[in-house]
């Protein structure tokens, strides 16, 4: 199975003041690969460098040591103009949709951005594929022009999954898309993302602070805390026997909703 | 109507109301001014420096025409002014704002740098510098003023952007690969509208304060072109005896400059139409 | 008598476009030295229910109720007086809840002072006794501090000793856990749960996730759209739901289906909070609606203590 997304002992730290001393990194070599069609689940608390992590993959923080290589090329060395381009074939998906959409724009104008930007021309079958995106989103055609500010959060967290996919990305990444969302919400929205990856063959990172949520739908699980990556391995494996007590917690917190039901 | 009112406030309101007469007599002054002549410089030497009187109502000046009118005339000239250096003000001030604020580094230390070194000298002495550099002239002290003026535009949109630039929708549409200067036009220009407008509509009255100064200390307009600034000059070596040649353009200058200074405030903190994005 | 009695609240704001019904119906019984959950999504009224006993309504909302009642006293007439005396509040955010520029010392010092009457030196020692009590280690090096040299599970025992300090017995607690992380918002509601065995407190614990429930609560109360619909002993609410809310609420949990399994959701959404309803709110919503369910108030099923409102017969899921 070839890998779509590897991470070789990553190193980031941030810059300290000119005087203090230098700062313990806020990822500590850390290592993975995500198989294709694969969903990764990282999973930490603040200040565990999972943010980083992903923001590294993102390009948006410099590294300090080790590779990134997505789809085999060496993506740390991009830059520029190329940069921009390659960052196409990653589709992102932030925790809260009213702050990730613009307030300003339509619906369907969020969702032509991607596409204008990676050079396709205005046209109707632009428009089709975009009432396309919207219906594989779950979403009905009389949204294109309706605002943001106008849906509920479940909706707007389903344009904003659209979006991410507007330039069929090979590869998905979720910064807690369900954590500002109600629980029933949250069941639309992990069901819509099983359908996707389904549907599209979709490569995920699913990054949360939620270990219950992610080992629903993850097929492989990192848990990190302060820097370190704790646990890696095949999501049965980790939730059936975690290595660390710290796993174990996080997967105890409240069993007893799951008992009954 | 009521609407407006309750969206701007009573005072923020009539400072409207009170803009908007000023404009409307700058676009009908040849047909509402009573001696239009005169308004536009002809002199009158048969009736020199009359008191207000029912044909004259706010009295003639050492060439006996009539104030009325000439102020009339004069808000042309002023209300140019004051909108005129706000445009080019803003037409400087906003690009470099938005290039330090947007892209940071190095292009934001030079830009912001630049911009220090225009706001350390006093304003006033800046753009009297500039007129005398640059000669008297309607465009001259447009521009002696504008140059003193579009740093804190430059400022003000800077620390706006910044704000921007940290939204999670326009790092996502950053991440989608979208071009500095579309995120810009679409993104971050039209959130930087609100407020700057708001500083600009504060702007305006001061913009023509300063202007009006110029042209009093004889670096502005030239004669025979009516200005508000030039008449309070030109009234002041009649001053006390003939108050009336001063104090009338003074008292507009005073009333305009505060109207657009209440309105600008009435901008700032109107009700409604606040998006939901920016809570 | 249980400590907090509420019967039938009801909570609404006037706006222009009519009255927003944010509380509809809610009926709570909260006994002494017991930790209550109200659970609900957004919208259902919780956060108002929690916001009417602490007499912090917006201005001008009309409460109604047949009973609303802390320790005897009508809340309606009361909340004011009783709140920062008898009722404490711990807020979801605690660094909102804490002034940034006065060190925790002179924060404790406000509240103890506030409350009783001691000399300086006593103050202290009781301050330092109480940020003890909640766990936290070197009391007196939390004193000196800051509330942004404290993490935030600090902030809140902070807060929570601040409660404390009033002499408050019952906490009302919004959301307490929700800004930290889950292991130290498991310390946080095992503190809680100390404090209700050690000192008697009685805490109302307003949250979204069951598992805060699951972890913290004795009995529950489920509040769907501005009403109580079901309530128990957790055990029985969260293992055998009587009301099939509860039950969709509970199946939607991502731990409650086997991995990469669909999640039941709910399908629909919750009333508009203008709306009047006739029936029971979840019938549109409801798999197992009948015809009767939209026209009139379901009934009460169960018994003493363990009650739900379904049209739906006792036994039948």
């Amino acid at each position: 199975m070839s890998s779509v997304l590897s991470v070789d002992n990553l190193v980031i730290r941030y810059r300290g003041g000119l005087f203090s001393p230098r700062p313990k990194p806020a990822v500590n070599g850390a290592s993975f690969q995500l198989a294709k069609g694969e969903t990764l689940g990282i999973v930490g608390e603040s200040g565990s460098g999972k943010t980083s992590l992903l923001r590294a993959i993102l390009r948006l923080l410099p590294v300090e040591s080790g590779a990134i290589e997505l789809e085999g090329r060496d993506w740390l060395a991009l830059k520029g103009d190329a940069l921009r381009r390659a960052r196409q074939k990653i589709g992102v998906v932030s925790q809260n949709p009213f702050l990730s959409l613009s307030p300003r724009l339509t619906i369907a104008e969020i969702l032509a951005e991607p596409m204008l930007a990676a050079g396709g021309p205005q046209s109707p079958a632009m428009r089709e594929k975009i009432t396309g995106l919207l219906s594989d989103c779950g979403l009905p055609a009389d949204f294109l022009d309706r605002r943001a500010r106008e849906l509920s959060g479940g909706q707007a967290q389903r344009v904003a999954i659209a979006r991410a996919l507007a330039l069929e990305p090979s590869l998905l990444i979720l910064d807690e898309p369900t954590s500002a969302l109600d629980v029933s919400v949250q069941a639309q929205i992990l069901n819509l993302l099983s359908d996707l990856k389904e549907s599209r063959a979709l490569s995920m990172v699913f990054v949360t602070h939620n270990l219950k949520v992610v080992a629903h739908i993850s097929d492989t699980l990192l848990v990190m805390r302060r820097g370190d990556v704790i646990e890696f391995g095949r999501t049965e494996d980790v939730t059936r026997a975690p290595a660390e007590d710290y796993t174990r917690e996080l997967l105890s917190f409240g069993r007893k909703a799951v008992a009954g039901a | 109507m009521k609407k407006l009112v309750h969206r701007l406030g009573i005072p923020g309101s009539i400072a409207l109301a009170i803009v908007t007469l000023f404009v409307l007599v700058a676009i009908l002054a040849p047909w509402i001014a009573p001696y239009p002549l005169q308004g536009a410089g002809a002199p009158n030497v048969i009736a020199k420096l009359q008191p207000p009187s029912a044909s004259y109502w706010l009295g003639t000046d050492h060439l006996g025409r009539d104030i009325l009118s000439r102020i009339i005339y004069g808000t042309r000239v002023s209300l140019t002014n004051g909108l005129l250096i706000v445009a080019f003000s803003l037409l400087i001030g906003l690009p470099v704002g938005l290039a330090a604020g947007y892209f940071g580094g190095w292009i934001d230390e030079a830009l912001m740098r630049g911009t220090d070194v225009f706001l350390a000298f006093p304003a006033l002495l800046l753009a009297v510098l500039m007129a005398a550099a640059l000669g008297p002239g309607f465009l001259n002290s447009i521009i002696a003023v504008a140059v003193t003026w579009w740093p804190w535009y430059a400022r003000l949109a800077r620390a706006e952007v910044l704000v921007l630039r940290g939204q999670p929708y326009v790092e996502a549409a950053r991440l989608s690969g979208v071009s500095h200067p579309r995120i810009i036009i679409r993104h971050i220009l039209p959130a930087t509208g609100r407020p700057l407008t708001v500083q600009a509509a504060l702007d305006v009255g001061p913009a023509l304060l300063t202007a009006a100064a110029l042209s009093f200390l004889g670096l502005g307009i030239l004669p025979p072109t009516a200005d508000w600034g030039q008449m309070v000059d030109a009234g002041r070596k009649f001053f006390p005896a003939r108050w009336w040649y001063s104090a009338m353009p003074g008292m507009t200058i005073f009333i305009i400059a505060l109207a657009f200074s209440v309105l600008g405030d009435a901008l700032r903190d109107r009700k409604g139409g606040a998006s939901r994005a920016s809570a | 008598m249980p400590l907090l009695e509420i019967k039938n609240l009801s909570v609404s704001i006037p706006t222009p476009d009519g009255d927003v019904h944010a509380v509809r119906a809610v009926s709570l019984d909260i006994e002494r030295g017991e930790i209550h959950g109200v659970i609900g999504e957004s919208g259902c009224g919780k956060t108002m229910t929690g916001m009417a006993a602490l007499g912090l309504v917006p201005k001008g909302a009309r409460i109604q109720a047949d009973r609303f009642h802390f320790d005897g006293e009508d809340l309606r007439e009361n909340a004011v007086r009783l709140r920062g005396r008898r009722i404490g509040l711990i807020s979801q955010d605690p660094a909102a809840a804490l002034n940034p520029v006065l060190s925790i010392a002179s924060q404790m010092d406000d509240v103890i002072r506030a409350h009783r009457d001691m000399p300086r030196r006593a103050r202290r020692a009781e301050a330092a006794g109480l940020l003890a009590a909640t766990g936290l280690p070197d009391p007196e090096r939390v004193l000196r501090s800051y509330p942004h040299q404290l993490s935030g599970g600090m902030q809140q025992r902070v807060v929570i000793a601040q409660a404390l300090a009033t002499g408050a017995d019952f906490l009302i607690a919004d959301e307490p856990t929700t800004a930290l992380d889950v292991s130290v918002g498991a310390q946080v509601l095992a503190l809680l749960r100390k404090l209700v065995a050690e000192r008697g407190l009685t805490v109302l614990m307003i949250t979204h996730d069951m598992d805060v429930i699951a972890e913290a609560c004795d009995r529950a109360t489920v509040l769907y759209a501005g009403r109580s619909i079901e309530t128990g002993p957790v055990d029985d609410v969260l293992q055998r739901p009587g009301h099939p809310y509860t039950r969709a609420l509970l199946a939607a949990l991502p731990d409650a289906a086997p991995h990469a399994a669909r999640l039941s959701a709910i399908e629909g959404s919750i009333p508009a909070p203008r709306s009047t309803i006739a029936g029971c709110a979840f019938a549109p919503r409801c798999p197992q609606a009948m015809p009767v369910c939209a026209a009139e108030p379901p009934p009460e099923r169960g018994n003493d203590g363990r009650r739900w409102l379904c049209h739906l017969p006792e036994g039948t899921r």
